[in-house]
Formats: C-alpha cells, sequence, structure tokens
C-alpha cells in the first residue's frame, strides 16, 4: 500500500534538509566506540566515549580537492565587436523560454557592457604526496580576460583558504574572505587584492583592518549556498556581509574597507533561516546607495508545482535608519520560482542560487538545471518572467551558472555544460563552455554568444558568482 | 577531553611493526575520531557493526603506513578517504549476497539501534531507509553534502569525481529519495 504524501512543503529542498536532519539524527546514536585492535593480540582499551556535542563532530575539510581554475579567456577583441559564432543559440522576448536555434548577431556590444579584462577566480587543488594524505593548495588566480594568460597568483599561507571573491567596479581591485582554519567556527578575515598589471608589482595583497569574523552561518542551510558571500561595493571603500546563525537574527553589516569600522549593521528576526532554502546574498547596487538582498524560501506545493518566493530587497545605505531591516528595506523584486527542477523555465532554486543581480538594480539573472537562462526586469514587483533562452534540448542533463553580468544586465557571463555519463565535461567545447553572452535589452534577435571563454585543461567546474569576480 | 591508558595494553616495539610511536599516535587519532568515523561509516552502510569494522580497518590501514604518512596532521582526512573505500567495498561485498541474505541483512539493519531509532521520526526513518537504497555514489554524495557539510569540490575529492558530478548525483539523490518518499517505497 502506498504511503500518501500530502504535505504541500515536501519538494527537493525540504528533502536535502531532512535528509541532512535524518542523517545527524542516525549518526548520533552513535556515542562510543569499541576498544582499537591494531593487529592480532594487541588491543589498546578504550573507555566509552562520551557524548559528542555537534560542534565538536569535525566538519573539517580533510582530502579536499577540486576544481575551481580557472584561467581562460578569450574573447577577441569584445570591445570592436569580434563576435565567435556558435551554434544553439537564440531568445525571445515577452517571457517564457524558447528553444535554441542557430541565430547569431553581430551587434557589437557597448563599451558599458564590455567584459572588464580583469578576473580574479579562487583556485584549489590538491597535492598528494607520495605515500601521505593528499594536501588542499588554496589560491586566488588573477587573469586576463583576453588573452586568457595568468596575470598573478597569490597562495594562502597554511591552515588558510581562500573562500569568497568579489570586485569592485575599478576592475583592479578585489577583497577576499579567507578561512583561518578549518570547520564553521573559524573566523573569517578579509584581504585585499590590488591588480597592477604592466608594472614591477603586478598584484598587492594587503590585510584588511576589519576583525576577524566568526559570524553566524546557518547550518541548516549550509551545502545548498556560499556561506561566505563577501560584496564589495563599486568603489572599493565598503565592504557588506551577512551574518546569519540558525534560530538567530539575519544581520547585514557594512564595514569600511579603509579603517575597518562597522559604518552600518541592519537586523531582522523577521526573516529565519527555517523559511529559507539557502543562505541570503547581497549585491551593492544603484552606484553604492542601496544593497539588494535576495532571499529564497522554502518551497510549497502549488497544484502540481512547487513554488518558492525569491525576494529582493533594496536596502538604503548610508542614510539614517532604524536598523531594522524590514523597516529600512522595500521589497524590489518579488517572484515566485521553481516548479520541477529544470521544467518550467523559472528561475531554480538551490543549485542555481544565487542570482545576479546587475549593478543598476534592473535586471535579475538566473539559471535552473535545465538550461533556462532567464532575466527579470523591474519595474515590475511581480509576476512572470520576463525572458528567457533555452540554451540545450536536453536539459535534464544540462548545468548552469550565471558567474557575471554587466551593470546594466545586458551582458553576462554564463558556464554552462552538458552532462554525459555522469561527468560535467568542462573544457570540452563539443559539450560545455563558459560564454560571454548579450541579449541586448530583451531583443530576441540580438540575443547572442559575443565569445566563449577557454578553460585549461584538467579545469574542473564549480564556478559560481562568488567564486570568480570581475 | 578523556584520556587514554595504554600504557598496559601497548606492547612493545615488535619486528615489522610501526612501533610504540605509531600505536600512541593512532591510539590518539581513534580517541579523536573514531566515533565521527563510525557514524559516517553507518550512514553508508546501515550497520553498525559493519560500520564499526570498517573503522577499525581504516585505523588498521593508517596504524600499518605510519612512518609513511609525510604530514601526519592530514591523518583525518586520510582516515575518512579510508572509511568511504572501505564502505564501498563492504556494500560491493553485499551486493554479491543472495537476494535471501540481503533481505536478512536488512532485518538485521535496524535491531541494534531500534531504541535509538525510535527518537527519530517516522519522516526522517523513511528518509533513512530510502538512503539505504539509493545507489553508492549517491548515498555518498549526500554524506558528504548534508552530514559532513563539505563543499561540492571537497566532496569531488573524496569522491574522485567532478565538482559538476557531485552536483547532479547530489541532484539526483534528492530526487530518487522525494520520489521513493511519495510513493511509499521507503
Amino acid at each position: 500500500m502506498l504511503k500518501e504524501n500530502n504535505n504541500p512543503g515536501q519538494d527537493d529542498s525540504w528533502f536535502a534538509k531532512e535528509a541532512a536532519a535524518a542523517m545527524h539524527d542516525y549518526a548520533r546514536t552513535v556515542n562510543d566506540a569499541p576498544p582499537l585492535r591494531l593487529a592480532a593480540g594487541f588491543s589498546l582499551s578504550w573507555p566509552r566515549v562520551p557524548r559528542w556535542q555537534a560542534w565538536l563532530i569535525p566538519v573539517t575539510v580533510a582530502a579536499v580537492v577540486v576544481a575551481l581554475a580557472v584561467s581562460l579567456v578569450l574573447v577577441r577583441d569584445i570591445r570592436n565587436g569580434g563576435v565567435l559564432t556558435h551554434t544553439g543559440t537564440t531568445g525571445s522576448a515577452g517571457g517564457g523560454t524558447v528553444p535554441a536555434s542557430t541565430a547569431t548577431s553581430s551587434t557589437p556590444v557597448t563599451d558599458a557592457d564590455s567584459v572588464p579584462p580583469y578576473y580574479v577566480a579562487i583556485h584549489s587543488t590538491v597535492v598528494k604526496a607520495t605515500g601521505g594524505p593528499p594536501v588542499l593548495l588554496s589560491s586566488l588566480v588573477a587573469g586576463d580576460t583576453r588573452t586568457g594568460k595568468e596575470v598573478a597568483n597569490v597562495a594562502a599561507g597554511p591552515g588558510v583558504r581562500f573562500m569568497s571573491v568579489s570586485a569592485a567596479g575599478d576592475d583592479r581591485t578585489f577583497v577576499a574572505a579567507e578561512q583561518i582554519g578549518t570547520g564553521g567556527t573559524a573566523p573569517i578575515e578579509f584581504v585585499k587584492i590590488r591588480l597592477n598589471p604592466g608594472r614591477e608589482q603586478v598584484v598587492q595583497v594587503t590585510t584588511l583592518p576589519i576583525k576577524r569574523q566568526v559570524f553566524g552561518t546557518a547550518k541548516s542551510l549550509r551545502g545548498l549556498g556560499d556561506q561566505y558571500n563577501v560584496a564589495l561595493s563599486s568603489s572599493g571603500t565598503e565592504l557588506a556581509l551577512i551574518d546569519f546563525s540558525d534560530n538567530s537574527e539575519l544581520a547585514v553589516n557594512v564595514f569600511s574597507v579603509t579603517t575597518g569600522k562597522l559604518l552600518q549593521r541592519w537586523t531582522t528576526t523577521a526573516i529565519r533561516s527555517g523559511n529559507l532554502s539557502t543562505m541570503p546574498t547581497l549585491t551593492w547596487i544603484d552606484n553604492d546607495r542601496e544593497l539588494a538582498l535576495a532571499t529564497l524560501g522554502t518551497p510549497t506545493k502549488q497544484g502540481n508545482n512547487y513554488l518558492a518566493a525569491q525576494t529582493v530587497r533594496s536596502i538604503k545605505v548610508g542614510g539614517s535608519g532604524s536598523g531594522d531591516l524590514i523597516a529600512d528595506s522595500t521589497v524590489m523584486r518579488y517572484l515566485l520560482v521553481g516548479g520541477t527542477w529544470g521544467k518550467t523555465g523559472a528561475c531554480g532554486y538551490e543549485l542555481e542560487w544565487p542570482p545576479v543581480i546587475s549593478a543598476d538594480g534592473k535586471t535579475f539573472t538566473c539559471t535552473t538545471g535545465g538550461a533556462f537562462l532567464t532575466w527579470v526586469l523591474p519595474p515590475k514587483v511581480t509576476g512572470s518572467l520576463s525572458f528567457g533562452i533555452d540554451l540545450t534540448t536536453n536539459p535534464n542533463d544540462f548545468v548552469s551558472n550565471v558567474l557575471w553580468a554587466s551593470k546594466t544586465g545586458s551582458t553576462l557571463i554564463l558556464e554552462w555544460g552538458v552532462e554525459t555519463d555522469g561527468t560535467v565535461h568542462y573544457g570540452n567545447t563539443k559539450f560545455s563552455q563558459v560564454d560571454v553572452v548579450s541579449h541586448v535589452k530583451v531583443k530576441a534577435s540580438q540575443l547572442r554568444f559575443v565569445a566563449q571563454l577557454h578553460f585549461p585543461k584538467g579545469f574542473q567546474d564549480g564556478l559560481d558568482a562568488s567564486t570568480i569576480a570581475w | 577531553m578523556d584520556t587514554v591508558d595504554t600504557d598496559s595494553h601497548v606492547p612493545g616495539p615488535r619486528h615489522g611493526s610501526p612501533g610504540d610511536d605509531a600505536a600512541h599516535a593512532v591510539a590518539a587519532l581513534y580517541q579523536a575520531h573514531a566515533v565521527s568515523m563510525i557514524r559516517i561509516a553507518l550512514l553508508m552502510l546501515g550497520d553498525r557493526a559493519a560500520a564499526e569494522d570498517v573503522v577499525q580497518d581504516a585505523f588498521l590501514g593508517v596504524y600499518r603506513r605510519w612512518q609513511r604518512l609525510s604530514e601526519p596532521q592530514k591523518a583525518e582526512a586520510y582516515l575518512r578517504s579510508a572509511v568511504f573505500n572501505g564502505c564501498r567495498d563492504a556494500l560491493r561485498r553485499e551486493s554479491r549476497r543472495t537476494r535471501r541474505d540481503r533481505a536478512a541483512a536488512d532485518h538485521l539493519e535496524d535491531r541494534p539501534s531500534a531504541e535509538a531509532m525510535a527518537l527519530i521520526s517516522e519522516d526522517r526513518r523513511r528518509i533513512l531507509a530510502g538512503l539505504r537504497r539509493l545507489p553508492v555514489r549517491q548515498r555518498e554524495a549526500l554524506v558528504c553534502r548534508y552530514y559532513l557539510e563539505l563543499s561540492e569540490a571537497e566532496t569531488a575529492s573524496v569522491m574522485n569525481v567532478s565538482a559538476g558530478t557531485v552536483k547532479s548525483t547530489t541532484s539526483r539523490a534528492i530526487t530518487a529519495l522525494g520520489h521513493m518518499f511519495r510513493e511509499g517505497l521507503c
């Protein structure tokens, strides 16, 4: 006899959370270990291990490998409209998504929407010493978007690991969050990376005076979004962070990059981790006058669809606010997203989080596992999607991420790949690529792939908007 | 933290054995990580006794290789990999059993922890049952991502696959779990 599922909240995100909770519940049934026997007739007696608290469970990063490479690139002179042909593109205005075709366009990309010439990405690799355990090496790689050449490489110190990176508007100033040690309570500090291409000292690295943060990371949401997103203002003078612990208030902090001083702080208990699918994200918009706070709710069932509320709030920065996040912010975008994963053309949730919000605050770009790329444009606060592209005819075997959006949101850098045999074929142009695309507002005929960014052999995916910045 | 009195149990150096230093070091490791490793193995295998066996083997492997560990401080990472490898081997062995044997094993799985399991909600017990029905790699992905809270890249390292594969495997595992749950298959 079948068991009926009548709970409207039981969607994939619910199962992810419940699976995590169930595993922790089950794991906690083990509170001791038998004596260790290293050889026949040779045992070490062992007292019963006391009941461990959850925070003692080593969540350390051990054997880690990875991923995140990045070097790349190409772009044959984007400013002059160098266009690479691309099969399987196209778009449509007026909402919804359209299937791929073979259209390309030679519409030049304007300077305002050109891809910045330099990027900084987190690169992690594992060195396997002979007979020893693997060792994680974490570094920041600065690269030239046009040539694909590495500009600089900044290695993390022993026991330090870069977690996220954010760029200022000048494309020369970046801030990275680095974790000192491992585990949820390991402090985070921030370093500024200043690129000086062509000069003797190509890169300058400075630890910011912001005191080390042990901020909340809403463990119930961990694994579903980056916990250490940082948002550097376009001017490069302010750094915004989210502090969000389970069963606690959500706080948005703005620090001075120059002095390290906490400039502003907003809090609320109205946004609860239990009601969200993943960590909120921050984006500076409107010439650094506002912060966009994007949150993604847990899905609920409506008819045959599972929908989640995606809300973008704008918070005025620099004013004399009350400090209450809700009172000092306004909803600039509210969207019910979701449905069956990869099927509806709406923004996906969890795996495709976060969306990328353009610096002018007027576009909101997201993807789904099913390959739909969408732009949602104000001033509509609610409503359906404004624009979408179907990049593949096989959406179930597709992964994608939006990595960067231009100031107006009309040019994007998108990572996408087709999976076959359980492997995502990044670095193989037959199956996958990172592209610069431009839709030039919402005119379908002008949608085009501007250029494909190349990756070195061995590149693995894992990039998202918090691990590479332009 | 509790300490371990090993004086009366640790033998002197033996011919061909790593010796006291290794024994004490591995004993300390065991004290620190045995429970967490058994928990991982339990999630993978659903069987406490088998989980303890896998963990014993993993520590024995570390003990035997102790002198060749270039960075003993990284032993935890090595141990975790060894536990996952041991679980894969154990599950492969299990898959070769006859159907009857497997059914018997499934029946036995719940018995040792029945009291503890009673404290787990019905929904979560069903999810755990579904977890045990998932393919090994999907189960491993869920344990890494949602129990150990490893990143995609870290999980990729443990599973020796690409981060993209981790992403898709995790998604499929959750989808499969949901399907089994909704259809009453777990």
